[in-house]
């Protein structure tokens, strides 16, 4: 059984073979029939429509302009906007001939293409590679910020494929503007402009603060304070440190769980901060220091003593820093950092905010003169609070149990002497005894552009950007600014935004330099660091040894999460969590009055979409078994989820390891983000899921339907033809599948289509309206006609054989996909087989088999 | 009519001469673009004197909009339009109004994306045809806006008039800007050229796109640069109120951001406008003393379906506002309709929609709308038409005329149309509002 499965992925596989004779009798065969019958009466010789003909010989579509044609001309047969309404339309036999000659003819092309057979065409960085690029040539790094600089370049989302997949990547001016506008912006960070930046520096006390207001109230009879919860605190004044400057404002806003009640203020320890309820808009439990002025540029550093007062069983404290203006449209605060609190005892947070890259309405505080900085806890529950006692519909508050932020004091600064922030050592060196300004900017970029290109930087290339440098000297800039003009032009330059592996016409392996690169852009998302770069300049990274080592290393590092996360949302079309909040009427304020489905919490689906890449982080790390990733005695979550999942998680922090409870014991097939995924929020989702496995866990991939067939959702087909409520779903899938050119594809997908009747879509146990669980049947049959009964026994069948598992071998296809960064060819069958081989020797996990195919030829060749 | 004393006085400064000519030699272009300006004034108005009575061509033009008389024959006043669905209720009428998602709800930012909009929509388009795609403003600024990107983030709205003097016209360094970023292309160019010797046939035909794109970006440049070195600050910022204060002096706010989008449609540096009064119910031009301090606000939920008897004060509140801004809208046609192109005018040429997403009480319906301009783009004006069957004065539903259902979408899909732009599954549009077509 597992040969067949094979055999299916050697039939996509073959798709390169490169056999013009062959293509053209296909063409003959598969494509005329049709163009003659339903296309060259308006596309031929004679006054051909729209410029386009169909009456010539094979095309060639290598030449891009060809492909775009014909890619066209398949996508409207597809979708039956081609023969035009009123015209006979082709049979399904016909198109699906027509389709997949085209479709095929357009992978062979890709493989020319690119330079043949086992070769990537010359790939740029993805736009989040590009990002943490820039972050790390300038030594830049914002843990804390919130944020998504990608969002700034032209999305690079491609359907179907990697992002890294070289041949579908396009380069547009737009990239390039917008390219352009990030590293200059970034660039303003890591070096601020001389003399532009004013520094302050305010220090608040909280503690002192509090006892006095509290001291206070306290002191007025208790006929005056009735009624009152605690000492209003606000228009605090708080001087300007040492160099002067006008005072700032501090303020506490209370609300629910009010940090103004006198049981959140300690004279001793500072003031608590509940949870902020609210979505989105004003804190309402906030401290706020208004700023009389609103700095120009330069880097924020808040420094705050806080801790967690973890009273209650649930999740940490976070300590949330927002810009906003009291006076602004809406009263809105823009998030702009934040860091989780899990320390008991006081210990201090730094949170550090480029203040050209927090996205804010600077229009309005620059028109008011005036910058409102907020701390909040911005704790969102474990779940959705199910305590209706607890909330007060007349004042539209809650009063949740909920551990506090402990603020005991804080610190804001921004400083701007000339050695500061002390990272731009990384980008400009300092300045040695003697040394005139092009000496230094020449020596400076010399040890810049060779850390930007990933290899040592010629002379040549050297002399043009010092030439870059002059000429913006000559034209009467300062020395920063002209060296700033060189490092932006480099931070743009070809050699940065593309992998480039210079190559003659045979093959060749790759240099010490292009493996490093390589590797790093694997399983970092980012360019190289020292030590990368190290072992490409002795060489040593050339052997398997240390190429070994250095995947290890990489793996164990932080940024190793970079790639598990974009390889998983990718290959389980994860994003899509996101964006699935099936409509439901709720409040818009309040988020915890409702005892709706946790789904609704967008922490949530952040946690469940992050899930994968946690698991095959765990995986890659502890070199687990690859059938581990579908077959798997224990799950990988944090609080949240495990509340989700409802399983106990012993009192820790962050992602752990946890025995799975009994229906989630399937590794990513059990795990809510990919079912829901796979269901698209669809009540009836059973095709989706369908295809969804046969695509993403069985590497089948199934074409698109054709155009002449009237495709419904199942729910509509339910809703427009009252004949169809009266089969059960099985009977319903069942009675489509006897047309018989749904049958082809859908014979593999429908059978499937149960395997997560236990689900809804959310990827929770199915329960009906009164909340208990329905019955389910999970059996059905897999392509290769397997059958069976249950979930164990279809987890089983796709997880045995080791290696060889049905699973292993779709999922080694798609991810050597991603760490070649293109699609794969006839060629790459044998290494995976090779590859597969020496994974079960080096033992099997996750981690040998991506050494084993850093190792193997295509990934050390161009 | 375009004479240097009209020129003049719509920018309200100099010009020197050799811009004038540029004016002229744009004008004897074959045919004018078409243009499209949105202009929102949220918060609801007095119901009782924005509608016309009569429908059709004959009406009598109600108070409200009596400023608007001498354009009678350039514009439509629509009766009974809103968003399909009662979308846009209340307060969510900016993030609504045009892009016609029911599901947008924004009062304290929005719980979910929202839709494009219809002028992001045509700036996606036609917009690469001017130096400067669309032109997104709001007195507030920021996320207050009625424009949306693709994904659904408001696009960031300009409030400032020095900066879009600056984007229009130029700033101080502009030029020193563009400079360096041209010597950085050039150099990025050059590198590129260089490594492409050392790659492969194939590598090379894709590095041509790297190379395609440091030509366009170099040629925006060159555009910018070209216009901005061609008229150093043609209009001198002197002149011009460009530092007033939104909130405390209004009157010369409007007018002169209303004159510079006037110019920048004139000087054909963009097309697509979106403007937004202020934010809905923000209260942001806070204060009109001449009610005793009262706020548009207030008086918009007091009215509710009272009569002008039972609440003189607040409808008279109300109705001044209303007034106010249509005489900005008045003026501001009439820049449009002084400049000539061509055969024809800048008004003939641009499309001007109007309104609010307010009627009684904060309902979404029977909303306070028209549409102006656009007759060279096939728009045919005089009457006051009327869609929907729509609430009263007293609440109820009138079902007494036989009217077509038409959404804001239809005709927001309509003017897109104007300009080429297909928007037939624009938001909930279900047909081109045909009784608008010549």
């Amino acid at each position: 059984m597992t040969r067949s499965i094979f055999a299916a992925a050697i039939v996509i596989l073959t798709v390169g073979a490169p056999s013009r004779a062959d293509d053209r009798a296909d063409y003959d065969r598969a494509v005329k029939p049709l163009l003659v019958k339903h296309c060259v009466a308006c596309h031929g010789a004679e006054k051909p429509k729209g410029g386009v003909r169909f009456d010539g010989p094979a095309p060639d579509l290598t030449d891009p302009k060809v492909a775009e044609k014909w890619l066209l001309a398949r996508r409207m047969l597809a979708q039956g906007e081609m023969p035009p309404e009123g015209k006979p339309r082709p049979t399904a036999d016909e198109l699906l001939a027509t389709m997949s000659w085209i479709e095929d003819a357009a992978a062979r092309a890709a493989v020319v293409t690119r330079g043949g057979v086992g070769r990537r065409a010359l790939r740029r960085l993805t736009n989040r590679e590009y990002v943490a690029t820039l972050h790390d040539l300038l030594g830049l790094s914002f843990p804390h910020a919130t944020g998504d600089l990608g969002t700034r370049l032209p999305s690079d989302a491609i359907a179907n494929t990697f992002s890294n997949d070289s041949n579908s990547q396009v380069t547009q001016a737009l990239l390039l503007r917008r390219s352009l506008d990030l590293a200059e912006d970034l660039l303003a960070v890591a070096l601020p402009a001389e003399g532009t930046v004013k520094p302050f520096r305010y220090d608040v006390d909280l503690r002192s603060v509090v006892a006095e207001k509290l001291r206070a109230f306290l002191a007025m009879p208790e006929a005056n304070r009735k009624g009152q919860r605690g000492p209003g605190i606000g228009n605090v004044v708080i001087p300007a440190h040492a160099k002067g400057g006008d005072p700032a404002k501090l303020g506490v806003q209370g609300g629910p769980n009010s940090p103004l009640a006198v049981e959140h203020l300690d004279p001793v320890r500072g003031l608590m901060l509940g949870p902020n309820p609210i979505l989105i808009g004003v804190n309402r439990n906030a401290v706020t220091l208004a700023l009389p002025f609103v700095p120009e540029g330069g880097v924020l550093r808040v420094r705050v003593r806080a801790a967690a007062v973890m009273d209650h069983d649930d999740s940490a404290p976070v300590l949330r820093l927002s810009f906003g203006g009291p006076q602004g449209p809406g009263n809105v605060a823009y998030p702009v950092a934040q860091v989780t609190v899990t320390a008991t005892e006081t210990k201090e947070y730094v949170l550090e905010v480029p203040l050209v890259l927090a996205e804010c309405d600077w229009k309005s505080f620059r028109r008011e003169k005036r910058l409102l900085v907020q701390i909040d806890n911005a704790a969102a529950p474990l779940a959705p609070t199910a305590t209706p006692e607890a909330y007060d519909s007349k004042k539209r508050e809650t009063y949740l149990k909920r551990n506090r932020l402990l603020l005991e004091s804080f610190c804001l600064e921004l400083d701007a002497s000339p050695t500061w922030p002390p990272k731009s050592e990384v980008v400009l060196l300092a300045p040695r005894d003697g040394e005139d300004d092009e000496a230094r900017a020449k020596r400076a970029l010399r040890a810049f552009l060779s850390r930007a290109f990933r290899r040592p930087v010629e002379d040549r290339e050297l002399d043009a950007f010092v030439k870059l440098y002059r000429d913006q000297r000559a034209a009467g800039r300062g020395f920063v600014d002209a060296y700033k003009t060189a490092v932006a032009a480099a931070l743009v330059s070809p050699q940065v935004l593309y992998l480039i592996e210079p190559r003659a016409t045979e093959r060749k392996p790759l240099t010490a330099w292009e493996v490093a690169s390589r590797l790093s852009y694997l399983a970092w998302n980012t360019t190289p660091d020292a030590e990368l770069l190290a072992r490409g300049g002795d060489g040593s990274i050339l052997t398997d040894a240390e190429l070994t080592k250095q995947l290890d290393r990489l793996l164990a590092d932080e940024r190793a999460f970079g790639f598990t996360r974009e390889f998983t949302r990718q290959w389980l079309d994860l994003d899509v969590i996101d964006h699935l909040a099936p409509p439901v009427t709720r409040p818009t304020r309040i988020i915890d009055d409702t005892s709706e489905l946790a789904w609704y919490d967008k922490a949530i689906r952040r946690d469940l979409a992050a899930e994968p890449a946690h698991v095959l982080l765990d995986a890659l790390r502890n070199d687990r078994p690859v059938n581990s990733l579908i077959a798997a005695d224990h799950v990988v979550v944090n609080d949240r989820l495990a509340q989700y999942y409802g399983v106990a998680l012993p009192k820790g922090t962050g992602w752990r390891r946890v025995a799975a409870p009994e229906n989630r014991r399937g590794g990513l097939l059990t795990q809510a983000g990919c079912i829901a995924a796979a269901t698209h929020a669809q009540e009836r989702g059973e095709i989706k899921r369908g295809v969804y496995l046969v695509e993403r866990f069985l590497g089948i991939d199934i074409p698109s339907p054709p155009g002449n067939v009237d495709i419904k959702p199942l729910d509509v087909q339910l809703a427009e033809d009252k004949s169809l409520r009266a089969l059960t779903a099985r009977q319903h899938l069942d009675k489509h599948r006897t047309i018989a050119t749904c049958a082809v594809c859908h014979q593999r997908i429908d059978p499937l289509g149960f395997v997560w009747d236990e689900f809804d879509m959310y990827g929770q146990p199915k329960r009906d309206k009164q909340g208990k669980l329905v019955a389910f049947d999970s059996s059905g049959t897999l392509p290769d006609k397997a059958t069976f009964a249950n979930f164990s026994e279809f987890r089983k069948l796709m997880a045995q054989g080791e290696l060889e598992s049905r699973f292993a071998v779709a999922f080694s296809q798609r991810l050597y996909t991603y760490v070649l960064g293109r699609s794969l060819d006839h060629g790459d069958e044998v290494h995976l087989k090779t590859i597969r081989t020496a994974a079960a020797k080096y033992g099997g996990g996750v981690r040998a088999l991506l050494l084993a195919m850093v190792l193997s030829e295509p990934f050390r060749n161009k | 009519m375009l004479t240097r004393r009209n020129v003049l006085k719509a920018a309200g400064v100099c010009l020197p001469l050799p811009w004038l000519e540029t004016l002229a030699a744009a004008e004897k272009q074959a045919k004018a673009p078409g243009r499209a300006v949105f202009f929102m004034v949220p918060s609801g108005v007095n119901m009782w004197r924005w509608h016309p009575k009569a429908l059709g061509p004959d009406y009598k033009i109600s108070s409200t909009l009596a400023a608007l008389t001498p354009f009678r024959k350039e514009l439509t006043i629509f009766s009974g339009l809103e968003h399909a669905k009662g979308a846009g209720g209340g307060h969510y009428e900016v993030g609504v109004w045009l892009t016609g998602n029911e599901k947008y709800k924004s009062k304290d930012g929005p719980v979910e994306p929202n839709t494009i909009s219809i002028d992001q929509h045509i700036a996606g388009a036609i917009g690469s045809r001017t130096r400067i795609p669309s032109l997104v403003l709001s007195a507030p600024g920021g996320s207050v806006t009625t424009s949306f990107d693709a994904k659904g983030t408001p696009v960031n709205a300009e409030n400032n008039l020095r900066r879009l003097f600056g984007e229009l016209f130029g700033s101080p360094d502009v030029l020193s800007r563009l400079d360096r970023r041209s010597s950085v292309l050039d150099l990025v160019g050059e590198q590129a050229k260089g490594l492409s010797k050392q790659l492969g046939k194939n590598d090379r035909q894709r590095f041509d796109d790297y190379l395609q794109s440091v030509r366009d970006v170099e040629s925006r440049l060159q555009a910018d640069r070209g216009y901005f070195a061609s008229k150093p600050l043609p209009i001198s910022a002197d002149n011009l109120k460009l530092d007033v204060d939104p909130q405390s002096q209004r009157q010369d706010y409007f007018q002169t951001m209303l004159d510079l989008v006037a110019l920048a449609l004139r000087n054909d540096q963009t097309r697509i406008v979106s403007i937004l009064a202020c934010g809905s119910g923000h209260e942001f031009f806070g204060q009109w003393p001449q009610f005793g301090n009262d706020t548009h606000h207030r008086a918009s939920h007091a009215t509710n379906y009272d009569t002008e008897a039972q609440r003189p004060k607040d409808f008279a509140l109300l109705e001044s506002v209303d007034k106010w801004f249509v005489a900005h809208l008045a003026r501001f046609l009439e820049r449009l309709n002084e400049t000539k192109e061509g055969e024809s005018t800048l008004l003939a040429n641009t499309m001007v929609l109007f309104g609010g997403g307010m009627s009684w009480t904060h309902n979404p319906s029977n909303l306070p709308m028209l549409l102006a301009g656009g007759s060279r783009l096939g728009l045919k004006h005089g009457s006051h038409l009327r869609f929907n069957p729509h609430k009263d004065h007293m609440g109820k539903l009138d079902r007494s005329a036989k009217v077509q259902e038409t959404t804001i979408c239809d005709v927001l899909r309509t003017m897109s149309e104007r300009l080429d732009v297909p928007a037939d599954r624009f938001g909930d549009s279900r047909r081109s509002v045909k009784e608008l077509l010549g």
